[in-house]
């Protein structure tokens, strides 16, 4: 497995490098070769410790925001070649529409969490699908996509999965028949918005696209590739689907009624208010010009409020690391942006599809999508941004933010692809494994990489046919 | 090797495991001896995300009421076959929670699954059993 890896993030740097040799003619005494390599050689390393796993995402990406500071205000004093950023470039780097906005859903999330609506909706979905356990798939997906689409990936999978293995073990089936069809809904399903997943934060952050823009333009792609998961799964475990109706309805009812009820139904009705009332300043954003980040604080702190949640306790709860994650995350691509770095590999890219938008997004499909599979699709995209940015202003034909979507769709949908592709997949195999069915590498990516493959085909040939 | 008077069963119910509980039925039946099937709840694979914002909290009371299903079907299998066994449910990493309960209920014999895939035999210690065998002095045994 770690030699796999080696390669992967051997291709990575290979996919960084290649590009930035296209565009090495763009050096120049402002943007000296030696603060660009240096820059290359800070992002390659962090995204080796991330890939690797050799030490946790939040310090590799700590590590290399410091180096990136430190050589500057050392090395770079005294010879400007070493320069890479000031302080105030690095602050200006970060993004606090993407830190306020997780940040906020985050709070509005661990509030909701409280309230077990999650497994009860598992629950609830076994007792729709009466005993049949292809409907029961189907109900569960689509309950994993609409969350995934809201809230966030990880939270969803790891309280729905284990109701569903539950439900499996007692009915005696194999727990891969309902759960793989979980973890691809909610990948596929938290491309649908702004606040889905979180390249999409950073893209909508980034373009100032709007709540409404991700989901007239990824909406549609997103219906189609869920109707085809629905197929592929079918096709995947349909000896599991067709094994039998089951006849211990009412007991296993009862038994889950008993385990799974809403703990508090006030806290979930003020819980849904709350969302429903961010999710309409969303949807305002093209009206207000309100960003993102303002409504999901808004809604976090009138639910903070009404529902008298202890503030430090529910600040104990967001997860800082990510945000810090993120932070760090954007400094360094900052410097990557500032020695003339990503402008490099952005003039690569626009060379190597001759400023042909058919090529473009292409490229951008299949490399993100790809990239998404291998390593963490944050720090990829983070990258990716101002790459695209340049895209968008340089080759003709992108006034649809095409290119916007196409990364969307390649970082989103290539997650699927691998065990390691997502935090859900891995959060979803652990606990498959504790229960008695562990899933390999090799046996996520019988399953994934056809999914991922198909719903990036359909993604590609969407984008050529629409825009 | 002296009688076999307690032998335990560590198992997630994977194909190997059940394969450690049948044999630990046997064994068992043979040597009049008294048998535990033992289910730890081990939520270290969620040490990279937060504990609280997830609810990992709540993972853990899943996994209990996962591990009951996995302990309720080795009963039945024992059951079938003319024996009454007993259950436990820990909380922990597997390896520390396997060392105090064979400890406190002094094991003689410990099965435990080991799946087989390709070159690699994973088990859900992260020692290997000669390790525990040593710590703890009380016989391994792995089960493919």
């Amino acid at each position: 497995m770690r030699p796999l890896i080696a390669l992967l993030v051997f291709a990575t740097a290979a996919v960084l490098f290649v590009p930035l040799a296209v565009g090495a003619e763009n050096a120049s005494p402002e943007r000296p070769i030696e603060a660009v390599l240096i820059s290359a050689l800070i992002l390659v390393v962090v995204y080796g410790l991330i890939a690797f796993d050799l030490i946790h995402r939040t310090l590799a990406a700590f590590l290399g925001a410091s180096a990136a500071l430190f050589i500057s205000t050392t090395l770079g004093a005294f010879n400007k070649k070493y320069y890479l950023l000031s302080f105030d470039d690095a602050i200006e780097a970060i993004d606090f529409n993407v830190i306020f906005l997780l940040m906020g859903m985050m709070i509005i999330v661990a509030i909701m969490r409280r309230t077990g609506v999650f497994q009860w909706t598992a629950y609830k979905s076994y007792e729709l699908a009466k005993g049949d356990l292809w409907r029961l798939t189907v109900i569960l997906m689509i309950v994993t996509a609409v969350l995934s689409a809201f809230l966030d990936n990880v939270t969803t999978v790891l309280l729905m999965i284990p109701v569903t293995i539950e439900i499996a073990l007692i009915l005696r089936i194999s727990p891969w028949a309902l759960i793989f069809p979980e973890i691809m809904a909610s990948n596929i399903g938290g491309t649908a918005t702004l606040i889905g997943d979180p390249p999409n934060i950073l893209i909508g952050s980034a373009s100032g696209l709007s709540f409404n823009a991700f989901l007239v333009n990824l909406g549609p792609i997103v219906l189609i590739s869920f109707l085809v998961l629905l197929g592929i799964m079918k096709l995947f475990f349909w000896k599991d689907y067709k094994k039998r109706r089951v006849k211990n309805v009412p007991e296993l009812l009862e038994r889950l009624k008993r385990e799974y009820r809403i703990e508090d139904r006030k806290l979930l009705n003020q819980s849904l208010v709350v969302l429903a009332f961010v999710v309409v300043l969303f949807l305002l954003h093209d009206t207000l010009g309100m960003e993102p980040s303002i409504a999901a604080m808004t809604g976090a702190v009138i639910l903070l409020i009404i529902s008298r949640a202890h503030i430090v306790e529910m600040l104990e709860e967001v997860e800082w690391p990510t945000l810090v994650f993120f932070m760090m995350l954007f400094i360094i691509v900052g410097a990557a942006e500032k020695t003339g770095l990503i402008p490099a590999i952005a003039e690569g890219v626009r060379q190597m599809s001759g400023s042909n938008i058919t090529l473009a997004i292409v490229i951008v499909v299949w490399v993100s999508g790809i990239m998404s599979a291998i390593v963490d699709n944050i720090p990829f995209t983070a990258a990716m941004l101002p790459v695209i940015a340049y895209l968008d202003q340089s080759i003709p034909g992108t006034e649809t933010k095409v290119l916007w979507w196409a990364l969307a769709l390649g970082a989103d949908f290539g997650g699927n692809a691998t065990i390691i592709g997502a935090s859900a997949n891995i959060v979803a195999a652990g606990i498959a494994e504790r229960s008695g069915y562990p899933i390999r590498f090799t046996d996520f990516l019988r399953i994934g990489a056809p999914v991922a493959l198909v719903t990036m085909l359909l993604s590609t040939a969407y984008l050529l046919i629409r825009y | 090797m002296g009688k076999i008077r307690h032998i335990v069963v560590s198992t997630i119910g994977s194909d190997s495991c059940k394969r450690a509980e049948n044999k630990g039925i046997e064994l068992a039946k043979k040597e009049n001896a008294q048998l535990t099937f033992l289910y730890i709840v081990d939520t270290s694979f969620l040490s990279g995300i937060p504990r609280r914002i997830h609810g990992v909290d709540s993972a853990e009371k899943d996994l209990r009421r996962i591990g009951r299903i996995i302990l309720e079907r080795a009963l039945e299998r024992s059951v079938e076959k003319g024996l009454k066994a007993e259950t436990a449910i820990r909380t922990g990493s597997v390896m520390e929670e396997l060392k105090r309960f064979l400890r406190d209920s002094k094991t003689d014999l410990l099965l435990i699954g080991c799946e087989k895939h390709g070159l690699l035999d994973t088990h859900m210690l992260k020692q290997s059993p000669t390790e525990l065998e040593e710590v703890t002095g009380i016989q391994v045994q792995e089960i493919k």
